[in-house]
């Protein structure tokens, strides 16, 4: 009996709350953060969707990201989720491990929704320094210009061996000052 | 003056034997080529029911988004690599038995990379998506690398091809058997002027020499690029860094089987029994269960890896296919076309031409289903906690994948009809460096053929004799 009670109960609690709202209504993402702060510190972001009329909509599942780079490559990966509260707000922590500055974007999770906000926070280093460089690995010079080195040696060979074959052609015509293979010359 | 006899008598029987399937029309080839046609003309109806509705008359959904579509382009792109193998590096090598199957294997690596790409096509489901690449391709994606890898294979290989090709057209151009060839025209304008000088011969060796070194590098490339579209998505069956050795494994393996097979269909059908001899036969059998070795190897190293450290899904995806639904197909590949055919090869008694085709179809039987469990297989795990993924080909698909292999066959047995299947120049030139290859050895393993009147030969404008045969 108890177990079934319980159920009953934590239902009526949690259900309301889990209802989710459509995130096509999501017409504005305000995101606040603070303008600056050191790596280690634990930073609370705060945003909020609202819809057209500047009102905050409850159940809204915002997605925070943090811009990242690989060889040249401008991604964004995901930090974490958060929903949002009656006052449409959530809020989400938020440690930066690198120096630099850190573009965090939050956006309604799902795609019927374009809206979205971005905040940069200044990240210096501080007494906590987990690492010196930025996000992502940048190798010098592994960038497209380098495949596009790669590809024109190799198509260079190409129209090199394609030249040749006007070589063979003007040698074939020439042919009567030109011994065949295994004759000598007079 | 009896070894100078043999091997002029070698050279017009090669030209004859290289040259009367050019001139010659058969009824049965006719019909071969109506059923192939037909197959892929029942793939074109089958395509333009998916033209119509979409991608929807297919197997894939969202959860398995690549198909037979993307299994058939891995496959054909590892087939791709008998050409760059056989010739080249075995060219590089120094490999003389090599000589009589390197125009087939480059034939081989050539059709493969022409209906490759195709069914990247397929797989956009509009055509006129391809210019989504162009708009919207990016420089950092693995996608637009293939695109790039691809292009420059398929054009290095044709360049590669021709190039050996040049003084066989001559051949061609100049040949008594040849004197009323509808595209006699074609030929002269391929032969490009060769009248087999010295300086002639001096270039053609020279830019062969630089090609053939450059397209070894170009493929490997080829198939380590193909192999990163699937090593640089975040999936754990594809989290490999060994992934590109694996693949190019792979297409060492397929590859090698596939010109076996090609080599079987095409001794059979233009009589070439003289040259393909069961020394070839055996040779690329040794090279197919060295290749089985390998991709076996890469197996065990894979699967051990992965299975000790079992990280995130890993277990779930290992158990789905050594005892789950992928089992059966991932049994087949390992025992069927993995440990059996290089089994096969080992027996001594098991080397005849017979066995090592059965050998070469059963590695790429295998070689298939890998490719399947390596798409989707890697597919079926849900990135979200759900119940494995499925996938049923539809008939569209299997008509579609029908068609490609027929599209491959035609190729084949067109450019048969069109060239030379033997490099005739390469294997002439070398009777006449070393007269005891066709006087002793080759003698020894020639089949038992009619005597045919001697026929004036038409090589000796572009092949004189060399130096000290006279």
């Amino acid at each position: 009996m108890a177990p079934i009670l319980m159920i009953v109960v934590l239902s009526a609690l949690l259900l309301p709350g889990a209802a989710l709202a459509d995130t096509a209504q999501v017409a504005k993402v305000e995101l606040s953060a603070p303008a600056q702060a050191d790596v280690g510190d634990k930073i609370s972001i705060e945003a909020r969707a609202l819809d057209a009329s500047g009102t905050g909509i409850p159940g809204v599942v915002l997605v925070f990201t943090q811009a990242v780079t690989f060889l040249n490559t401008e991604d964004s990966a995901e930090l974490g989720r958060s929903l949002t509260n009656a006052q449409g707000k959530a809020t989400f922590t938020f440690v930066p491990r690198t120096e630099g500055d850190e573009s965090i974007t939050v956006r309604p999770s799902g795609t019927a929704s374009r809206a979205k906000g971005t905040a940069i926070i200044k990240v210096a280093t501080g007494p906590a320094q987990h690492e010196s460089e930025r996000t992502g690995v940048h190798v010098p010079g592994a960038n497209m210009w380098l495949m596009a080195i790669v590809l024109s040696a190799v198509w260079g060979m190409f129209l090199w061996a394609m030249a040749q074959l006007r070589n063979i052609f003007l040698q074939g015509q020439n042919k009567t000052s030109s011994p065949r293979l295994g004759q000598r010359h007079a | 003056m009896e070894t100078q006899r043999q091997v002029e008598e070698y050279g017009a029987r090669l030209e004859r034997s290289a040259f009367t399937p050019l001139s010659r029309i058969s009824g049965r080839y006719t019909l071969f080529l109506m059923g192939l046609l037909a197959v892929v003309g029942f793939g074109v109806y089958a395509y333009l029911q998916q033209w119509d509705q979409g991608l929807l008359v297919t197997g894939m959904r969202d959860r398995i988004s690549w198909g037979l579509y993307v299994v058939m382009f891995v496959f054909f792109i590892g087939i791709s690599m008998a050409g760059t193998l056989i010739s080249a590096i075995l060219r590089i090598a120094n490999a003389e038995w090599r000589l009589p199957i390197t125009r087939m294997a480059e034939f081989v690596t050539f059709a493969a990379l022409l209906i490759a790409p195709l069914f990247i096509l397929l797989d956009m489901g509009q055509p006129t998506r391809l210019a989504n690449l162009l708009t919207y391709g990016r420089w950092q994606s693995p996608l637009l690398w293939d695109v790039f890898g691809l292009t420059t294979y398929l054009i290095g290989s044709a360049i590669y091809l021709y190039l050996a090709l040049i003084p066989d057209m001559a051949l061609c151009r100049d040949s008594e058997h040849m004197k009323n060839h509808p595209f006699r025209w074609l030929f002269k304008a391929l032969a490009i002027e060769w009248h087999g000088t010295e300086a002639q011969h001096r270039t053609l060796h020279h830019v062969l020499k630089v090609v053939m070194i450059g397209i070894i590098p170009v493929a490997v490339s080829m198939h380590t690029v193909t192999s990163w579209i699937f090593a640089m998505t975040l999936r754990e069956p594809w989290d490999s860094a060994m992934y590109p050795a694996f693949f190019v494994a792979g297409a060492l393996y397929s590859g090698v089987g596939v010109l076996i097979i090609v080599m079987a269909v095409l001794r059979k059908v233009f009589h070439l029994e003289e040259y393909f001899t069961l020394k070839h036969f055996k040779n690329l059998g040794y090279m197919l269960a060295a290749f089985s070795l390998l991709v076996m190897f890469f197996n065990v190293s894979e699967y051990v890896t992965a299975g000790f450290k079992l990280k995130g899904d890993v277990a779930e995806y290992l158990h789905n296919m050594f005892l789950g639904t992928l089992a059966p197909y991932y049994w087949t590949y390992a025992l069927g076309g993995m440990v059996l055919p290089a089994l096969i090869i080992a027996v001594p008694a098991a080397r005849r031409i017979g066995v090592i085709v059965l050998a070469a179809v059963l590695a790429n039987i295998g070689m298939w289903i890998e490719r399947y469990l390596i798409v989707v297989g890697g597919l079926s795990l849900p990135l979200q906690p759900y119940e494995m993924a499925t996938y049923s080909p539809t008939w569209v698909e299997w008509s579609l994948m029908a068609a490609g292999m027929a599209a491959f066959a035609l190729l084949i047995a067109v450019i048969a009809k069109f060239v030379p299947v033997v490099a005739v120049w390469e294997m002439v030139a070398h009777s006449r460096e070393k007269p005891e290859s066709v006087t002793s050895h080759e003698a020894s393993e020639k089949p038992k053929v009619k005597s045919r009147p001697r026929l004036p030969s038409s090589i000796a404008p572009a092949f004189p004799p060399a130096e000290g045969t006279k």
